[in-house]
C-alpha cells in the first residue's frame, strides 16, 4: 500500500488507529503485526509476505542461536550462526534484486540465451533485509539483548510506519520501545505534525516536481537550461519524495510511541559531499558505516586501505539503490568525490568563501542525480552533453515558460530545503505565543490541500465516451 | 503537559474520520460526468481474487474513486494550481480568456504514426482510383486549436508544429485537398470551444463551405442555426476544472430537416441525428449522432449522391449541412471501426469519399492504416 492514498489512509490507517487505543497494552505489538503483515503488507503483494515472514523467523532463530552459543561459550558457533544470517539474508536479497542483472551481464558476455525470471520484486526486501540483519549483527556484537518474544521481533520487522520506504530502523534504537512504550497526546500531536508535512512534501511538492522531470526527460535534445531545469527538478523530486515518505513514518511510529531517527536533514544546504551524506538518507550511510566500513577496519588500517573500503562501500551503498549499472556508478561517482574530499578538497573548500562551497556541492548533488536518474546509459550521456551544450541552443520560449509558470513550486522547494520554515516557525511560536488551535487549524488546511493533490493523481478523465 | 497535543491530535481524528465514514456511507456512484468514465464500486471478495491481488487492487480504485467530495476536491487543486500561476494543469493548456487548448507537445509525437497513415492514405486514394473511377475524392484535415486561438496561449507555451505537418497532407496525391487550415488562420469568427477540443458551430461551417467551394457543391443556408444549449463545458475543461471557466454554446442547425433523416446503426433504425437527451448531461457534443459509432449511415438528405465519411468525432456536427448536398452519408469513425473499409467500398458505390480527420488523431491513430488497407 502506498501512504499518498485514500485506501491507506482512509481505510488503512483509520481502522489501524481506532483499533490500537482501544486495545489492551499487551496486545499492542500483536495487532501492529498482523495488520502491518496482512493488510498492509500483504495487500499488493499477497504471496511474497510469505518472503518477509520467513526472513523474520529465520533472524528470530537466529538471534537465539547466537545468544544461546554464546552462553554457553562457543565463540565459533556465535560467528557462524551470524554468517548464515548475513548470507541467508542477503541470498534472498540478491535472488530477488539482482539475478536477471546478473543473467544480462552473462547473456551479453557469453552470448548465451538464458531467459530472465519472471518475478516482481518484492516490496520493502532492501530495507527489511537490512533491518534484520542489524538484529543479528548487534546481538553478536552484544550492543542489544537477544528479543525472546517473537511477536515483539516480528513487530520490529514488518511495522508498517517504516516497512516499505524506510528510514531503515536498527534494532538497539527501538529495542526499549519495542518492550515497554508509552503513548501520550504530545507524541501523536507530534507525529499528526510530521504525517502531515510529510504528505504535503510527497503530493505537493515531489508529485509537481516529478512531473516536470518527467516531461523534460521525454525531450530529444532539450536546450540547456532546460536540461538544467529538468535535473533540478528531479533533484526536488526525489528529495520530497523520499524524505516525505520519511517524514510520514516517523510521524506514524510516534504516534504509536515509537521514536525514530531522522532520515534527512537538510541535505541540501551542504557545503561538501561529505556534509551532503551526513545529511541525506542518514539510516542507510548508518547502515553501511555500523556493518561494513568499520567492520572492514575503516579508517584504522592505513590510507590505502581506507581508500579501498572506501570504495567498497560506496560501490554497494550505489548498487543497494537498484539493479542496473547506473547505480553502480552513482555510487563509485560519489565514493570517488569523498575519497578527494577526504585527501585534500575539504581543506581546499574550508579556505574558499562558502558560497562556493555551496555551489561546488549543488552542482556535484544534481550531476549525481542526473546519473541516478538515467538507467540507460545512451540516455545518460545525451542528457549529461545537453546539460553543458545542446543542438537546441541555451533556451527557448518554453524554457522560459517551464520557470515562470512553475515559480511558486520553485519558491515552495527551495524554501522548504533550508532552514527557513523552521527558523520562521521558532519565532512566531515563541514572539507571537499561537495557540495550539491556530496550529491545529494549519495543520488540517495543510491536511485537506494535500488530500485535494493525492486525489487528483487517481482523477483521469476518458476522452471518448465509455470506451 | 496532558493537555499539550490534544487538539491536534482531535483535529486530525476527525479528518480522518469524515474521510473514512463519509467514503463509506454515502452511496457508491457508478459513473463520473466530469471524467466520462465508470467509478469503481465496491468489489465482490474471492479467495482467487485476493491471492491474486485483484481484489485489493480493485478496492484502491473503490477508495479513490469513492472519495467524499472528490470532484470538489479536484477542483480545489485544479484553482490552486492556477492560482500560483501555474498554465498547464491535467494535461491542458489554460490560456488567456480561460481557452482551454490540448497540451501536445512535439516530443509527444511518434511521427512514424504519422508517416505511415500518409502512406496509408495515399494507397487507398489509389486503390479507389482504380476500382471506382467515378468516385469523387477528397482531404480535409482538421487543424487543432491552436491555428485559431494561439495567441490565447500562455507565454512560451509550446505545441507539437502543425504547419509542417498540414503540408505533408497537402502533398498527398490521388484526391482533391480542402484548404482549411489558412481559412481558419484568417478567420475572425469563435472557430473552436473555450472548454472542448471540437469546432464550434462556426468552425464547421467555414470548413464545410471550403468543402463545397472545392467539391463544387451548393451551399447550404447559415441562418438555419438555433441554440441548443449555452451551458456547454467539454472534456478539456474537465481535465482541470475551473469553477469560473466560460460556458460554451451549441447550436443545431435547421432541427426540423434533421430531425426527420433515417438514421441506421447496423439493424437498427431510428429518426434524427440530434439526440436531445445529452443536451441535458455533462456531455453535451454528443447531442450530435449521440456519441461515437463505428458506423452509421444516415439518409434522407436534401441532396443527391451517397457520402463516404472517414472521420473522427469532428465530423458528426459538420454532417447536418452535408446533408443538404447528399442522398444519404455514411460516417465510419477510424478509432472504432476495426475491420477494412474493402467490404463497404466494394459493395457500395459512393458518390464522393471525405476523409476528415483532426490532426491530433492523425499524428496519433494507429489504426488508420489497418482500416484504409
Amino acid at each position: 500500500m502506498v501512504f499518498s492514498s485514500s485506501i491507506f489512509m482512509f481505510g488503512f490507517l483509520a481502522a489501524v488507529l481506532t483499533l490500537y487505543f482501544l486495545m489492551p497494552k499487551k496486545w499492542r505489538n500483536l495487532l501492529l503485526l498482523i495488520f502491518s503483515l496482512f493488510f498492509f503488507y500483504a495487500w499488493d503483494m499477497p504471496l511474497y509476505s510469505f518472503i518477509m515472514i520467513f526472513s523474520t523467523v529465520f533472524d528470530y532463530f537466529n538471534g537465539l542461536a547466537i545468544g544461546y552459543y554464546r552462553n554457553k561459550g562457543n565463540k565459533k558457533a556465535t560467528k557462524a550462526v551470524l554468517i548464515i544470517s548475513v548470507v541467508g539474508n542477503l541470498a534472498i536479497l540478491c535472488f530477488y534484486k539482482y539475478t536477471n542483472l546478473f543473467i544480462t551481464g552473462i547473456n551479453s558476455i557469453a552470448n548465451t540465451g538464458i531467459p530472465l525470471l519472471d518475478l516482481a520484486l518484492p516490496i520493502g526486501i532492501s530495507f527489511y533485509t537490512f533491518q534484520t540483519m542489524s538484529y543479528t549483527i548487534d546481538v553478536y556484537l552484544d550492543n542489544c539483548s537477544v528479543q525472546k518474544n517473537i511477536i515483539n521481533f516480528g513487530t520490529y520487522v514488518t511495522m508498517f510506519p517504516q516497512l516499505i520506504a524506510g528510514p531503515i530502523v536498527r534494532y538497539v534504537d527501538v529495542e526499549r520501545e519495542l518492550n515497554s512504550r508509552k503513548e501520550t497526546f504530545k507524541d501523536f500531536g507530534y507525529g499528526v505534525k510530521r504525517l502531515v508535512y510529510g504528505l504535503a512534501k510527497k503530493v505537493i511538492l515531489a508529485n509537481s516536481a516529478g512531473a516536470i522531470w518527467d516531461e523534460i526527460s521525454q525531450m530529444q535534445n532539450p536546450p540547456v537550461l532546460t536540461a538544467w531545469i529538468g535535473a533540478i527538478a528531479f533533484s526536488f523530486q526525489i528529495f520530497f519524495d523520499f524524505s516525505g515518505y520519511s517524514d510520514m513514518a516517523i510521524g506514524m511510529g510516534r504516534m504509536f510511541g515509537f521514536k525514530f531517527l531522522e532520515n534527512f536533514n537538510l541535505p541540501y544546504i551542504s557545503k561538501s559531499i561529505t556534509e551532503f551524506w551526513r545529511r541525506w538518507h542518514i539510516s542507510l550511510g548508518t547502515w553501511f558505516k555500523e556493518y561494513v566500513y568499520i567492520p572492514l577496519g575503516g579508517n584504522r588500517k592505513g590510507l590505502k586501505r581506507q581508500i579501498l573500503n572506501l570504495l567498497i562501500v560506496w560501490a554497494l551503498t550505489g548498487f543497494w539503490h537498484g539493479a542496473s549499472w547506473n547505480y553502480l556508478l552513482w555510487g563509485l561517482y560519489f565514493g570517488l568525490i569523498l575519497i578527494l574530499e577526504k585527501l585534500f578538497l575539504l581543506k581546499w573548500l574550508q579556505k574558499i568563501p562558502t558560497v562556493f562551497s555551496h555551489i561546488y556541492s549543488i552542482f556535484l548533488i544534481i550531476i549525481g542525480w542526473v546519473i541516478f536518474a538515467n538507467e540507460n546509459f545512451a540516455n545518460l550521456f545525451s542528457y549529461l552533453k545537453n546539460l553543458f551544450c545542446s543542438p537546441a541552443g541555451f533556451s527557448d520560449g518554453y524554457t522560459l515558460y517551464l520557470l515562470i509558470s512553475n515559480i511558486v513550486l520553485w519558491g515552495l522547494a527551495v524554501v522548504f530545503s533550508t532552514a527557513l520554515p523552521k527558523k520562521i516557525s521558532e519565532i512566531i511560536t515563541k514572539k507571537l505565543h499561537i495557540c495550539e488551535w491556530v496550529k491545529a487549524l494549519g495543520l488540517v488546511i495543510l491536511l485537506i490541500i494535500s488530500i485535494a493533490f493525492m486525489v487528483g493523481e487517481s482523477y483521469n478523465p476518458f476522452l471518448y465516451f465509455r470506451f | 503537559m496532558k493537555r499539550k497535543g490534544i487538539i491536534t491530535t482531535l483535529s486530525f481524528l476527525l479528518v480522518i474520520a469524515f474521510f473514512s465514514l463519509g467514503t463509506l456511507f454515502t452511496p457508491d456512484r457508478t459513473f463520473s460526468d466530469n471524467e466520462n468514465r465508470g467509478l469503481q464500486t465496491f468489489p465482490k471478495i474471492s479467495l482467487s481474487g485476493v491471492v491474486r491481488g485483484e481484489t485489493q487492487s480493485l478496492i484502491n480504485d473503490y477508495a479513490s474513486d469513492q472519495l467524499i467530495f472528490r470532484d470538489g476536491l479536484i477542483t480545489l487543486k485544479t484553482c490552486l494550481q492556477y492560482a500560483s500561476g501555474k498554465r498547464d494543469i491535467g494535461g491542458v493548456y489554460i490560456g488567456k480568456g480561460y481557452q482551454y487548448v490540448d497540451k501536445l507537445l512535439e516530443s509527444d509525437i511518434n511521427d512514424t504514426t504519422f508517416n505511415n497513415n500518409l502512406s496509408a492514405i495515399e494507397l487507398f486514394f489509389d486503390s479507389i482510383t482504380e476500382s471506382s473511377p467515378k468516385t469523387n475524392l477528397y482531404l480535409l484535415p482538421i487543424p487543432t486549436s491552436t491555428v485559431s486561438v494561439g495567441e490565447t496561449l500562455p507565454k512560451g507555451a509550446q505545441v507539437f508544429s502543425q504547419e509542417s505537418r498540414i503540408e505533408k497532407l497537402k502533398a498527398i496525391q490521388g484526391a482533391k485537398y480542402i484548404d482549411v487550415y489558412n481559412e481558419f488562420a484568417k478567420a475572425e469568427k469563435v472557430l473552436y470551444y473555450k472548454t472542448d477540443p471540437h469546432w464550434t458551430n462556426d468552425g464547421a461551417y467555414l470548413a464545410y463551405s471550403q468543402f463545397c467551394a472545392t467539391a463544387k457543391k451548393d451551399l447550404a443556408p447559415y441562418d438555419l442555426h438555433t441554440l441548443g444549449s449555452d451551458e456547454f463545458k467539454g472534456t478539456l475543461y474537465s481535465k482541470a476544472p475551473l469553477p469560473y471557466a466560460k460556458n460554451d454554446s451549441i447550436l443545431l442547425y435547421d432541427r426540423t430537416a434533421c430531425d426527420n433523416y433515417t438514421v441506421t446503426i447496423g439493424q437498427t433504425e431510428s429518426k434524427g441525428i440530434y439526440k436531445y437527451d445529452y443536451l441535458n448531461k455533462k456531455d453535451k457534443y454528443s447531442v450530435f449522432l449521440g456519441g461515437n459509432q463505428a458506423l452509421v449511415t444516415v439518409s434522407g438528405g436534401e441532396g443527391k449522391g451517397h457520402l463516404l465519411l472517414i472521420r473522427d468525432s469532428f465530423a458528426s456536427s459538420i454532417l447536418p449541412y452535408l446533408m443538404k448536398n447528399y442522398e444519404s452519408v455514411s460516417l465510419v469513425d477510424t478509432r472504432y471501426f476495426t475491420s477494412s473499409l474493402k467490404q463497404l467500398t466494394q459493395y457500395n458505390k459512393y458518390t464522393d469519399i471525405l476523409i476528415m480527420l483532426g490532426l491530433k488523431n492523425l499524428v496519433e491513430d494507429k489504426t488508420i492504416p489497418i482500416i484504409l488497407g
